[in-house]
């Protein structure tokens, strides 16, 4: 199995804040993003990567301290 | 099954902390619409369970058709959520879950709490090791 990349707070940059992202199942890059996880799916499987990992980026992660 | 805690956010510039967060695969029980794999934070201070309403509309809910309660703490203000029952699978587990889906959820991971997921799980977490535990407390599908 491939390794799975478990520090993203890199990839999720604030380039992609308030928008939709899918990684590679490797959690190594962005492979699609857009205003609905559907949009960034269907950048994904444009892409080749059929089954992508969804999350959504934020735009102001220093009030998420709950 | 063990989960590595992911480094995923920031919370200001140059520091991070490392979350209990894994990717669940969502499923609608009526139309078997999938996605393959969202990212969720297990939350023991979460009430229950909460995903971002446009990922209920990926799988084919009506959203705002379910059974709408009010909800607080990780949204901006007052906020509502609506209720769904759904499969979620985890580590080749698929476990029969109500999962309330907000359009005012201002935390980037869906949340599993209390309600749903941790009656149904055994869940230890261990933060210095870097890893937390999920072992399945009920019979599988």
């Amino acid at each position: 199995m491939a390794k799975v990349n478990k520090n993203l707070t890199k990839i999720l940059s604030r380039k992609y804040s308030n928008k939709w992202v899918a990684l590679n199942p490797q959690q190594t890059k962005i492979v699609g993003f857009g205003g609905s996880p559907v949009k960034a799916i269907s950048v994904a499987q444009s892409n080749g990567v059929v089954n992508p990992v969804l999350t959504f980026v934020v735009n102001d992660y220093g009030a998420l301290v709950s | 099954m063990k989960f590595p805690y992911e480094k995923s956010i920031l919370l200001i510039e140059g520091a991070s902390v490392l979350y209990p967060t894994l990717n669940v695969g969502l499923i609608n029980p009526k139309t078997k619409k999938t996605i393959s794999a969202y990212k969720v934070l297990v939350d023991s201070g979460a009430a229950g369970c909460v995903f971002r309403g446009l990922i209920g509309e990926v799988i084919g809910l009506d959203v705002t058709s379910g059974e709408e309660l009010p909800m607080s703490g990780v949204t901006k203000g007052n906020a509502k959520q609506y209720l769904h029952p759904v499969i979620i699978e985890i580590g080749g587990n698929k476990i029969d879950l109500v999962v309330g889906f907000s359009y005012d959820l201002s935390f980037p991971f869906g949340l599993l709490g209390q309600l749903g997921f941790f009656e149904k799980f055994r869940i230890c977490f261990d933060q210095p090791v870097g890893d937390f535990e999920i072992t399945t407390k009920i019979q599988n599908k």
